[in-house]
């Protein structure tokens, strides 16, 4: 059996390696691999000693007096169903996001990036702003995994991520061109531009390389852009429609 | 209040249906039961006693309203943690924007972002090694959002990959790489001090 690498030896540590018994044998048997295993396992008992401040056994009350005051009004599951407007309005909005949505992926799966103008006419501006706070979020972080992993790593999986992402962007700019958002479609561009450049890359990236794209997202100030915009997207939708919206989560 | 009393003897299932159907007393059980769990967790994701104590209380006001949403055959606690990862991950990455914005000029996207505030010395701090708790607690700084949760629930929650990438919403791939990544840098930093307690 060749050395175990890395990530052979933390599911190992973690129990979760389906080749277990052959890994072990392995470990008993190679000087080398039992030596990496051990340096991992010592870093990682230093891990769980760091201490967590002590709550007291009456702590779960001092939450609840704290909390008790501050606690919304619920309304009987009933009053759901009477007449309101703005709540139909928003959750019609949000049907129109999720529809969106899904006959995106399936478009983008399939491969069949056409246009879908009767969609985007329909979901408005404050709803598109709505859907792509999220996708920015998720945009933003996969952008700082990236750029602080590790060079040795297999990136296949940032890769996926990338992929998936740029279809859902691509549906986005292309709403937002039609709704007449100028500024929101550009950010988009930008980083379509970047996200393609990632998925499309090499799957292993060299320490120069990674420090390239790091370089590359300061310079484009991507990163500045996409909070930018996901804080103009908080301040123009309306409080209905994003709640309703998160409760998809 | 009667009914508050019974949910007391019947279990959490049935604190949880009681709550669901308008009784705060049972929600207020419900809260006192997790609220030291939920607080070891967030502490562990933020770094930072009084950001944990905003998570805990974040955490319960989600779930009081998301609390007719949650299916009864699944687990309470999972359910709740699942709302304090949420929450920690959102407050994480609003520092991150505060910081950014607070020093533009220096926001290489990375490290600066990505660091957590310590939280203050306690006598069990001060007992772990100076140099080699500076190391792990900027090297759990350095971490990304994601790679901090899917390790501190890994390693200090003990949940299986694939339950992490459940409760982030990603792939076990996903999850799995951020583990490996989280392992990788924490070794890599502490490192130089490990030769004194092998």
């Amino acid at each position: 059996m060749s050395h175990l690498s890395e990530q052979e030896l933390v599911l190992l540590f973690y129990g979760e390696l389906p080749e277990r018994r052959g890994a072990e044998e392995h470990l008993a048997a190679c000087d080398a691999c039992r030596s990496e295993y051990e340096a991992r396992r010592t870093a990682m008992a230093v891990v769980a000693s760091l201490p967590v401040p002590e709550r007291g056994e009456d702590y779960g009350r001092e939450v609840w007096r704290r909390l008790r005051p501050v606690l919304p009004a619920r309304q009987p599951w009933w009053q759901w169903a009477l007449p309101n407007p703005r709540r139909w309005a928003a959750v019609g909005a949000l049907a129109a996001v999720v529809l969106l949505g899904v006959v995106a992926t399936r478009q983008f799966r399939a491969g069949k990036a056409r246009q879908n103008a009767p969609l985007a006419a329909a979901a408005g501006p404050r709803v598109l702003l709505a859907a792509v706070e999220e996708h920015l979020d998720h945009s933003q972080v996969a952008l700082l995994e990236l750029a602080n992993g590790d060079g040795s790593t297999d990136l296949s999986v940032d890769q996926q991520q990338a992929e998936d992402l740029i279809a859902a962007n691509r549906l986005y700019r292309q709403v937002a061109e039609r709704a007449g958002e100028a500024g929101v479609a550009a950010v988009l561009e930008e980083l379509e531009r970047l996200l393609l450049e990632i998925a499309r890359g090499p799957s292993r990236l060299s320490a120069a390389e990674r420090e390239e794209i790091r370089r590359q997202i300061a310079r484009q100030e991507i990163l500045f852009k996409i909070q930018a915009l996901g804080s103009q997207a908080r301040s123009r939708v309306a409080p209905g429609v994003r709640q309703i919206a998160m409760l998809g989560r | 209040m009667g009914q508050s009393k019974d949910w007391m003897e019947a279990g959490e299932t049935e604190a949880v249906a009681l709550a669901q159907a308008g009784d705060d007393e049972a929600f207020g059980a419900l809260v006192e039961r997790h609220s030291r769990a939920v607080f070891r967790l967030a502490f562990r994701m933020t770094g930072n006693e009084q950001d944990a104590e905003d998570v805990v209380q974040e955490t319960f006001l989600n779930a009081y309203r998301r609390l007719r949403r949650f299916e009864l055959r699944s687990s309470f606690g999972t359910w709740v943690h699942r709302i304090a990862v949420n929450c920690s991950l959102d407050l994480i990455r609003a520092r991150q924007r505060e910081a950014e914005r607070r020093r533009p000029a220096e926001a290489a996207p990375g490290r600066d972002l990505l660091s957590v505030p310590a939280g203050d010395p306690t006598p069990e701090r001060r007992a772990l090694s100076a140099e080699l708790r500076q190391r792990l607690e900027a090297a759990l700084g350095e971490l990304s959002p994601m790679e901090r949760a899917a390790f501190v629930m890994r390693h200090l929650e003990g949940l299986s990959i694939d339950e992490i990438g459940r409760m982030l919403g990603r792939r076990p791939d996903a999850a799995k790489n951020c583990v490996f990544r989280a392992v990788q840098k924490i070794r890599r930093a502490l490192e130089p001090s490990m030769s004194s307690i092998r």
